[in-house]
């Protein structure tokens, strides 16, 4: 449904142009929750707002295609785009309250989406589709809500708004940033319940995008591991986390907070994307590296079907992983 | 070498504005300073009274003879000081007083209804009024001015103190035993600077405007003195039979000097960065 | 004697409808010296607030917090000043906690101006030198300002900061919570170094009971401004009495593996 390829964004600041994304080849199937996983400064934030050009002025596409079906994204006009947002593609941002209008009544902004694609509603079928989305997703009095504000909603009752109105036109494309970091952790589990079931209620490609591993491993079919602006992993969840093919991924498992185990720790941080390196851009924070990594950046290859990892060392990291828990 | 020029050369680009008030600040400090003027701007010459532009006279002369160019430039010696000197007066005041405003809760509300009476009167009205009643010198004038903008900066000052209160960083002191004192001065105080600054640009380019006002109106300065302002007025009877000169020069040089100032607040604006 | 003692506390707030909430309700724990308090809790369960009375800078309405046998509300300022040497706090987001217009080295420095005023320069500047070297901060960010730092390193001298004065006691504040995963591991394993050399005692608030596995001694769990489970870490992780800390510990999002 959604293909990204060779994907390269950048953002002019007074400092110069940062390369945010460097060449990202992504595809998500219908049906699939594909979660782009990264830290700060990895890109993917940018990676999706790319795909609906949601950029910053200062940002623009320089380079690469984003294919939605078969239709292409970076030539759109404007106009095209506009067709697009909210009805072919639906966005939940991270802030509830950011992308809900704070003076207008909540049927109102439902009715603003439904009139988007032209047609007339009036109040009463407003309120019907409003309150059967609602209701389908949790909501358990959807017209006292309509009716009502968004300041009068809790964090998760505003993202479960938020949500059912990014997927009120039926979008072929769900796009989530973060929608549940700013959300308490009880929370959080019911909203990605939610958001997994109508993506596939909707058959719908969705792209999660987190810095939480947990999210992905319990909620995503597919992840892509981002850094420095290009995929460094990706595959099937099962692939990915059993498996990991690439040296970030694994001291990314290890950072994970679980219980049972003391958190690892990366030294260094994520590199400043002013001037792009030659080599692996991971390389200054790399336990494994060879003088290869210096010289040459890793292409990303296969490991096992449908996994690929950019890191020359690919097919030895599971062995450097069982000898570093050996020592 | 050239890496160096090449990094100020884009600074300079990026604060045009503050570049371009500056250069013309200095422009005008050091010509109505250092500048030798071709005639003296008090000694009329007589023979060649209202004379248009001429290579002897760059700006012409007025009616009394007097060299239009030599007095503009020298009005900017007492202008522009003056307009400084009230902006400076209500900086150095109102700060201080925006900062305790902001700082303290209990009477801060009545305060600001107070200054709010200050403020409803036209800039120009009340420093008439001020300069009548205290006495029509200079000094009243920069009083005048300071009394005006110090509720201005009160007021601002105080908004600015009352977001940075609820600041981290504001609680972090706290927390480690900072005295109230050590909170204004160390915290408060260098975190409303930058907007300090910027309205200290735009109260002395207001003050420009009132002097000239006063000026205009004989307020504060009598003939043969250099004066924007006094200048327009005298040359204003002349402009109906022609002698545009008379006017149309310290009106640009108001308009310059404002100009100049409005730029370099712009440029200091720190939202704008 | 425990070295922090909090019995009772209760803090009600005023709301602007005219309402009251109880944001603190009668909330009892003990501090060990050298040991780690974990207080978990979403948002709106107190924990915060309770952080705060314990730092004094909010007075609770009832209830005592005692640090060494010195009463933390109603006392003197003189009495104040000299708790407010033995307790820091390190705050949840590390660029707000740090003067923009301040160098690293002065943010280091204040406390040290504020609680030893009598200090010698030089030796405050090595203090400070020392300190910043304990926690990983690299010489050259001394005389930067935050801004030029990464979020890391910001919260390293939010750490400095707190232990430069040798604090008995520091409040943590979900000091990982806006950091990056990668960098988390590095915080968190300097705060236990930190503890291990100074014997310094920890009141970690979270909502995050898998980070403070590790860490804490005990846990502590609130819900609505009360706590509604207490004991020592192991206990409350692998055998929850109540039904809350269950659906806490049942909320955390678990790997495949344990990597």
């Amino acid at each position: 449904m959604l293909v990204l390829d060779n994907l390269y964004t950048e953002f002019v600041t007074p400092n110069g142009h940062v390369h945010a994304v460097n060449g990202v080849d992504l595809q998500v199937k219908q049906g699939e929750i594909l979660g782009l996983v990264g830290e700060s400064g990895s890109g993917k934030s940018a990676t999706i707002r790319s795909v609906l050009r949601l950029l910053p002025p200062s940002g623009q596409i320089v380079k690469g295609s984003i294919r939605l079906g078969d239709t292409e994204l970076t030539t759109l006009s404007a106009s095209g785009l506009r067709q697009i947002r909210g009805r072919r593609v639906g966005f939940v941002a991270q802030s509830p309250f950011g992308a809900l209008n704070p003076i207008l009544p909540l049927w109102k902004q439902f009715r603003n989406v439904l009139r988007s694609t032209g047609e007339r509603v009036d109040r009463a079928t407003v309120f019907e589709i409003g309150e059967e989305l609602l209701g389908s997703v949790g909501i358990t009095d959807p017209k006292r809500v309509l009716s009502g504000y968004a300041h009068e909603l809790s964090g998760g009752m505003a993202q479960r708004v938020v949500i059912s109105m990014s997927l009120l036109l039926k979008p072929d494309l769900v796009l989530a940033d973060e929608p549940t970091t700013a959300l308490d952790v009880t929370v959080q589990k019911q909203i990605l319940e939610l958001l997994r079931h109508r993506v596939q209620v909707l058959g719908a490609a969705c792209v999660l995008v987190t810095h939480d591993l947990g999210v992905v491993a319990n909620y995503c079919d597919r992840i892509a591991v981002m850094y420095a602006g290009k995929i460094v992993e990706a595959g099937t969840v099962a692939d990915v986390f059993d498996e990991p093919a690439h040296p970030y991924t694994l001291a990314l498992l290890k950072s994970v907070p679980q219980l049972g185990r003391p958190v690892a720790s990366l030294p260094g941080g994520p590199p400043e994307l002013l001037t792009y390196p030659t080599g692996c851009p991971f390389l200054p924070r790399c336990k494994f590296a060879i003088p290869l990594c210096a010289s040459e950046a890793p292409p990303s290859e296969d490991v096992s079907a449908g996994h690929t990892s950019a890191c020359h060392r690919r097919a030895e990291i599971a062995t450097l992983r069982r000898a570093e828990v050996d020592t | 070498m050239s890496e160096a020029m090449g990094t100020a050369l884009r600074a300079v680009g990026r604060h045009r504005s503050l570049f371009v008030g500056l250069a013309m600040l200095c422009l005008f400090l050091v010509a109505g300073f250092l500048l030798p003027l071709p005639y003296v701007p008090t000694e009329p010459n007589v023979s060649a009274q209202l004379a248009g532009p001429s290579a002897q006279h760059w700006f012409g002369t007025d009616a009394s003879g007097f060299d239009v160019f030599s007095r503009t430039i020298a009005a900017a010696r007492r202008d522009l000081p003056v307009a400084l000197a009230g902006g400076l007066v209500s900086l150095v005041l109102g700060v201080p007083l925006g900062l305790l405003v902001g700082a303290k809760n209990r009477w801060s509300e009545h305060a600001m209804r107070v200054l709010d009476v200050f403020q409803a009167f036209p800039l120009v009205i009340l420093s008439i009024a001020v300069v009548t009643i205290l006495g029509d010198n200079l000094g009243n004038v920069v009083a005048a001015i300071a009394l005006i903008n110090i509720p201005r900066f009160m007021r601002l000052i105080r908004s600015e103190v009352l977001s940075l209160r609820e600041k981290r960083f504001v609680e972090a002191a706290r927390a480690m035993g900072a005295s109230n004192g050590r909170v204004i001065f160390r915290h408060l105080l260098p975190n409303v600077m930058d907007v300090a600054l910027v309205q200290f640009s735009i109260a002395t380019a207001n003050a420009l405007i009132v002097i000239a006002a006063l000026g205009f109106l004989g307020v504060g300065v009598s003939p043969p003195t250099p004066d924007w302002g006094l200048m327009i007025q005298q040359g204003a009877q002349q402009m109906t039979t022609g002698q545009w000169w008379t006017v149309v020069f310290p009106g640009l040089a108001i308009l310059a000097a404002v100009t100049c100032f409005n730029a370099i607040a712009a440029g200091l604006n720190p939202s704008k960065r | 004697m425990a070295l922090l003692v909090a019995d009772n506390i209760t803090k009600t707030f005023a709301l602007p409808n005219g309402r009251r909430l109880r944001a603190v309700d009668e909330v009892s724990f003990t501090l060990e010296a050298g040991q780690t308090l974990a207080l978990i809790g979403e948002s709106g369960s107190g924990k915060t607030t309770v952080g705060r009375c314990v730092l004094g800078l909010i007075p609770p309405d009832s209830g005592s917090i005692e640090i060494g046998g010195v009463s933390v509300p109603g006392a003197s300022r003189r009495a104040r000043k000299a708790l407010r040497k033995d307790i820091s706090v390190v705050f949840q987001e590390p660029y707000e906690s740090l003067n923009p217009r301040m160098r690293v080295k002065n943010i280091i420095a204040e406390p040290l101006l504020i609680h030893r005023p009598d200090m010698p320069s030089a030796e405050r500047l090595e203090t400070v030198a020392h300190i910043a070297n304990e926690v990983g901060l690299p010489d050259r960010v001394l005389d930067r300002f935050p801004r030029e730092l990464s979020g890391g390193q910001q919260q390293r001298v939010g750490i400095a900061r707190a232990v430069v004065t040798n604090p008995r006691v520091i409040v943590l504040d979900e000091p990982t919570s806006s950091l990056d995963l990668s960098v988390r591991g590095q915080i968190l394993n300097l705060l236990a170094t930190l503890q291990a050399t100074h014997q310094t005692s920890y009141l970690y608030i979270s909502h995050d009971l898998a980070t403070v596995g590790h860490i804490a001694t005990n846990i502590a769990v609130m819900r609505g401004g009360c706590i509604v489970e207490q004991g020592p870490t192991q206990d409350v992780l692998n055998s929850p009495q109540h039904e809350y800390t269950r659906n806490l510990l049942a909320a955390v999002l678990r790997l495949p593996t344990l990597y």
